[in-house]
């Protein structure tokens, strides 16, 4: 549980879907957490867009990677969320995909250089 | 801050409005909190906290005091420069660009401002009534379509926020 490129779904609404963007094995069970997004005209989290082929049957329209609402995440706080029905486990997502959203949060403008300290080396 | 010491009042309305224009523009806040109506304008609760108490409730992050000072009658003085590594390149855009718009004015100006532009505030002679994350966004110009997005991705992060809250204070 918990891994790199580990993929979860949210069971709140909007029901986003959650990747896992850093190695938990290298920073004591910690890692950066973040949600795919419906692209809107005004969105400004633009670094890494996706589209439906970057995830099938999963992603159905052009999305964007949130990385301004990323979270510091732990795997104790995911078993939590996933025991709880909170979080529900998505096949992992593709490799070249993961890739591309990692090359995203490198230079994203939203997220901070200690959340970017966390990504695996290129 | 202004030579390392500012005005506590002023300070709470440049967080305010920090958060405000970022909830424009991205849809988040960057500091976040319970926000509340208050006689001179609005305000958010935790930062209220911090500065009367150095920290929150139930909370063992004290680093709040490892760069701010008490309280010293209406100001606060800046201990040390704090590390930005927290803050991503487009909030720290933010704050520079609420100060540019605010920073050169007193307290009271910003107050004056807040009562006029931030339909969100209630006016009231003592106490405090909440503000709804909601509210502001609608006030900001956001469609319900967006308000509706607001609110479920706040009540989203609220979830991962109790879940995770242990490693955030790890790496706070």
């Amino acid at each position: 549980m918990g891994k790199l490129g580990s993929t979860y779904r949210c069971n709140l609404p909007p029901r986003h879907i959650w990747v896992i963007i850093s190695n938990p094995s290298d920073h004591e069970g910690r890692f950066l957490f973040v949600n795919f997004t419906t692209r809107t005209e005004r969105c400004l989290d633009d670094a890494c867009i996706l589209e439906p082929g970057d995830y099938p049957p999963f992603l159905t329209q052009i999305t964007t990677v949130a990385y301004s609402r990323f979270v510091f995440g732990d795997l104790a706080g995911l078993k939590t969320l996933l025991e709880t029905g909170q979080f529900s486990e998505m096949p992992l997502i593709p490799p070249i995909t993961l890739q591309k959203i990692i090359s995203g949060a490198r230079s994203t403008p939203e997220m901070p250089k200690a959340a970017k300290s966390l990504l695996p080396h290129a | 801050m202004e030579g390392g010491r500012l005005n506590v009042m002023k300070l709470v309305k440049l967080v305010y409005l920090l958060d405000r224009l970022s909830i424009a523009r991205r849809g988040i806040p960057v500091v976040g909190g319970v926000y509340f109506s208050m006689k001179n304008g609005p305000v958010t609760g935790e930062l209220l906290d911090l500065i009367n108490a150095g920290k929150l409730a139930n909370d063992p992050d004290s680093s709040w005091e490892e760069f701010i000072s008490d309280r010293d009658s209406h100001d606060v003085v800046l201990r040390t420069e704090p590390p930005l590594d927290f803050l991503s390149e487009s909030e720290i855009h933010l704050i520079g660009e609420v100060y540019r718009e605010h920073g050169g004015k007193d307290q009271w100006a910003i107050r004056d401002w807040c009562h006029q532009h931030c339909g969100e505030w209630t006016p009231l002679q003592s106490g405090r009534s909440s503000i709804m994350l909601e509210e502001i966004a609608r006030n900001v110009g956001k469609s319900e379509i967006e308000v509706r997005r607001i609110s479920e991705e706040a009540e989203e992060s609220n979830l991962l926020n109790r879940a995770f809250s242990p490693s955030r204070l790890i790496h706070g």
